[in-house]
């Protein structure tokens, strides 16, 4: 009985935490690598192509070079909180990924089921909103304790930019969980299933809002006020080595989990589209399984190539006019939608 | 009918999307980079590279010397006996890590002894290297030489990056 | 009035101004270009501008050359258009010595000089989306920009600093298929920059960095003494190429793009159009090339008669005046370089009063200074 509780409960939540980590970890070093080589094809370049072949092993020589660095603390930093800054802003995105589900339960010849997550909590959703929302404490430490003024602006911006956005961000995926009923993740893509459409449908409003704060919420370009490179080289300025690095690779994993998170509230998740998935299942459940990890992985991929499209266009915004989108633009169509939300949900979907 | 139709211009985003596609445009197009340490650039006929001097042709007139404006050429005549018979230098000292490359010595050179060539790589470890006597002057007599005095007109070809090897195969 | 606080809260909080310190070491300040701000918040109250971190006593250093040995400094005044600099002090020495210039070399000199503009605009073009943040148009820019240093490599032999021309003409002739080459990068020119734009000009976020920001009133332009784009942008009819002309424009039909409100983003139109109009100058200037001498009558030791002469070119940045002082010797007494980046700099306390540290970035972008210029 005490063997049985051990697997169950220790060994196996702890290989599925081991194996997500090692694919989470390859998956941000290497979209950082395809970033910037699609960067370059955008610019009409080549990107970097020199380290082994394609460029592959560029992300090793990009972390052997980070580690390798100096760890400067300037001067008139508080030693602690600087060096501590850094974990606060690593930690959140990578445990977001816990309650992703990636594909239909997994179904053993004992005929257990086994979730495709490391724990599909019921408030899977909310943990990760949360968890967003912790980031920023990074950010605002780091900026804080760098003892620096250009740090201190990006930290500035930086909290008032994740509030601004935080409350459309929330609302719009609000607007996705009345939909279907339950804040558990691997719900919201059944509901998608069974109804048969995907919540971009009738939500499609919601999505835009969610895209738009969810750019806003990772720092990213347009909204990529609290980096700024060519205003106030941000946040991190004061950081070098590994300290950066880390807030380097937290907000990569921040795009990643994003990208994951969306299909799944918008486009259905692991659900194959023109299939009848659940009728499937039933026969070939292991096909299904396959096939929908692969349609998931395709839905995040075509956000992250968005991401970078975004990034390789637009300009970016200015603090205060980035405060009156969030606040006057967004806020109240994420309201409007959520009542027109509701309506659907009331007359439509039955 | 002109606020619908800004309106409409505000939530369709069409200055957003054409951006868009003009980024996407450049996806699939060829790209630019030019691979340099494994392709060798296109050098073009009239290129001013490092400074060579054939010695031989030589009348120590000086004139390059006087038109230098960074003054890193010496050229040392010979006595005056030995100048009716061989005008040749006795000495010529070339700075090379002050050259402008500004061809005012290849104006005014008579003889066309002093010249630029195609080298442009003039990286070194030690400056002491880019400092050259009469006995170091680079003089390449295989390549092709480039006098700025006596040339006539010559075709532009246009910019390609030719393979290291088929380069120098055709020298 | 954004910057003043409520009665209640001065009451409560005590605020004070700060002082934060942009430069020399900025991305953003094209170069070595030092600001220092006086801040309340992220509005700026005062700006001190510091320069001279790039100080290569290039005026001195002329006055120890001949006159045709100097050429080659003053392509390092603002080493993105070399092309015009050297025209501007060849034009002067040519006026002190009164040389007449053949029709066909003043003709290669407005077509050097007009792709030398557009060069210099491109660059400024991408560094400008840059510092507001759009990445791509830069390296758009400078492909295009690196035609035009092709081309140039092809006539001169040199990418960046070219000793163009020598006192009296030109050194030579356009290469055999020189002028084919430059009509093909001209035709597909254009709509390249119709490319550009749609990048930029319509783009919602670009016109809420830029509309409004930095703005200079038409008065304070002149009183400032600003010129070029800088000046033009807010309205003014000022080009050297019209108002003083010189070498061959008044041949040449051609427009002087004018701003309205002063603002970024109509010096932003002001240079994209002006780039159009160069490409204009070009085809006429190709199409009507004379034939004839490329130096007109100068000895091959240059001694000048005593005097002073000043001579202005239009350059990239805005008006390029040499003031040159002879006594009657192989070398120049004194020359004093009008460079437009510095003066056009005096501007930018009155841009930036009361705006914020994003647009200051956008300011110094749209004045583009070349701290090779401003520091001399």
């Amino acid at each position: 009985m005490n063997s049985q509780i051990l697997i169950n409960y220790i060994a196996f939540p702890l290989i599925k935490i081991a194996i997500l980590l090692a694919a989470v970890f390859t998956v941000v070093a290497y979209i950082v690598l395809v970033e910037r080589r699609l960067l370059g094809f955008f610019q009409s370049r080549l990107g970097p192509n020199r380290v082994g072949p394609l460029g592959l092993i560029q992300p090793v020589a990009d972390g052997l070079k980070l580690f390798l660095k100096e760890d400067l603390i300037p001067t008139n930093a508080n030693p602690f909180i600087f060096k501590i800054a850094p974990i606060f802003s690593f930690f959140p995105p990578f445990v977001g990924f816990a309650v992703l589900t990636f594909a239909l339960p997994l179904i053993m010849p004992s005929g257990k089921m086994h979730q495709f997550a490391v724990a599909d909590v019921d408030l899977g959703i909310l943990l990760i909103l949360s968890l967003s929302s912790l980031g920023i404490f990074g950010i605002i430490l780091a900026g804080w304790s760098s003892g620096s003024k250009y740090p201190l602006f990006g930290s500035l911006r930086s909290a008032s930019q994740m509030l601004a956005y935080e409350i459309p961000l929330t609302l719009s995926v609000i607007s996705v969980i009345m939909m279907a009923g339950s804040f558990r993740l691997s719900d919201i893509v059944t509901a998608q299933q069974t109804y048969k459409f995907y919540f971009i449908i009738p939500g499609i409003v919601a999505f835009f809002v969610y895209l738009i704060s969810v750019v806003a919420e990772t720092n990213r370009t347009p909204f990529d006020l609290p980096e700024g490179e060519s205003e106030i080289i941000g946040f991190h300025t004061e950081y070098s080595g590994m300290r950066f690095a880390f807030f380097f690779m937290a907000e990569y994993a921040n795009v990643v989990l994003i990208c994951m998170l969306t299909p799944a509230l918008f486009l259905g998740g692991y659900d194959i589209p023109f299939l009848n998935d659940l009728e499937l299942y039933k026969t070939h459940p292991y096909l299904v399984n396959v096939l929908g990890f692969l349609s998931y992985a395709a839905k995040s991929t075509l956000f992250a190539y968005f991401y970078i499209w975004i990034r390789a266009t637009f300009p970016r915004y200015r603090y205060d006019q980035l405060l009156k989108v969030g606040w006057s633009v967004l806020f109240p169509i994420s309201l409007l939608n959520l009542f027109l939300v509701a309506l659907i949900k009331l007359f439509l979907m039955k | 009918m002109e606020k619908i139709k800004n309106f409409i211009k505000m939530i369709t985003f069409p200055e957003l999307i054409k951006g868009l596609s003009v980024t996407t445009k450049y996806l699939f197009k060829k790209k630019v980079t030019e691979e340099y340490p494994d392709f060798k650039p296109h050098i073009p006929y009239r290129a001013k590279g490092k400074l060579h001097v054939q010695i031989d042709t030589c009348i120590s007139c000086r004139l390059c010397e006087k038109a230098c404006p960074e003054w890193c050429i010496k050229v040392f005549p010979p006595p005056k006996e030995q100048m009716k018979t061989d005008k040749r230098p006795q000495e010529f000292y070339i700075n090379q890590e002050h050259c402008l490359h500004c061809s005012l010595c290849v104006d005014a050179c008579p003889t066309g002894s002093i010249h630029h060539s195609y080298e442009f790589e003039l990286v070194v470890t030690n400056f002491k290297e880019l400092l050259f006597n009469k006995e170091t002057l680079p003089y390449n007599q295989l390549l092709k030489q480039y006098k700025w005095n006596y040339i006539e007109n010559v075709p532009v070809r246009p910019r390609t990056t030719t393979p290291l090897e088929q380069k120098e195969n055709t020298k | 009035m954004q910057n003043e606080k409520p009665s209640h809260l001065k009451e409560l909080v005590e605020t004070r101004e700060f002082e934060l310190n942009m430069g020399p070491q900025h991305p953003a300040t094209h170069g070595v270009y030092r600001a220092i701000l006086t801040l309340d918040g992220e509005r700026i109250q005062k700006l001190n501008s510091v320069v001279g971190y790039l100080h290569r006593g290039i005026e001195k250093w002329a006055e120890y050359r001949t006159w045709q040995q100097a050429t080659p400094i003053f392509d390092r005044l603002d080493y993105l258009s070399a092309v015009i600099n050297c025209h501007g002090y060849v034009g002067a020495v040519e006026k002190l010595l009164q040389v007449e210039i053949p029709k066909k070399a003043e003709y290669m000199r407005v077509i050097c000089d007009e792709l030398q503009r557009i060069a210099s605009h491109l660059l400024w073009f991408g560094t400008h989306a840059l510092d507001i943040g759009a990445m791509s148009v830069l390296f758009y820019g400078v492909r295009e920009r690196e035609a035009i240093i092709d081309l140039f490599e092809a006539h001169f032999g040199q990418r960046l600093l070219y000793n163009a021309y020598p006192i009296g003409g030109v050194r030579l002739d356009f290469p055999k298929g020189w002028i084919q080459a430059c009509r093909k990068f001209l035709n597909t020119f254009n709509s390249r920059i119709d490319e550009y734009e749609a990048l930029l000009t319509e783009n919602r976020i670009w016109k809420q960095r830029t509309i409004g920001v930095g703005v200079i009133s038409k008065e304070d332009a002149i009183a400032y003494g600003l010129s070029g784009p800088t000046l033009r942008g807010s309205g003014v009819y000022f080009d050297v190429r019209k108002s003083i002309p010189y070498s061959a424009y008044p041949d040449f039909d051609f427009e002087i793009p004018l701003g309205k409100n002063g603002d970024v983003y109509d010096r932003y139109l002001c240079r994209i159009r002006e780039m159009r109009q160069s490409v204009r100058i070009i085809n006429q200037a190709l199409d009507g090339m004379p034939e004839g001498e490329l130096k007109g009558k100068v000895p091959k030791i240059i001694r000048s008669p005593q005097g002073e002469v000043y001579f202005t070119v239009e350059g990239s940045k805005g008006q390029l005046g040499f003031y040159i002082v002879s006594d009657g010797k192989d070398k120049p007494f004194r020359v004093h370089i009008k460079s437009p980046s510095f003066i056009n700099l005096q501007g930018l306390d009155v841009m930036s009063k009361n705006q914020l540290i994003a647009d200051m970035v956008a300011i110094i972008g749209s004045i583009d200074i070349v701290l090779g210029e401003v520091d001399r």
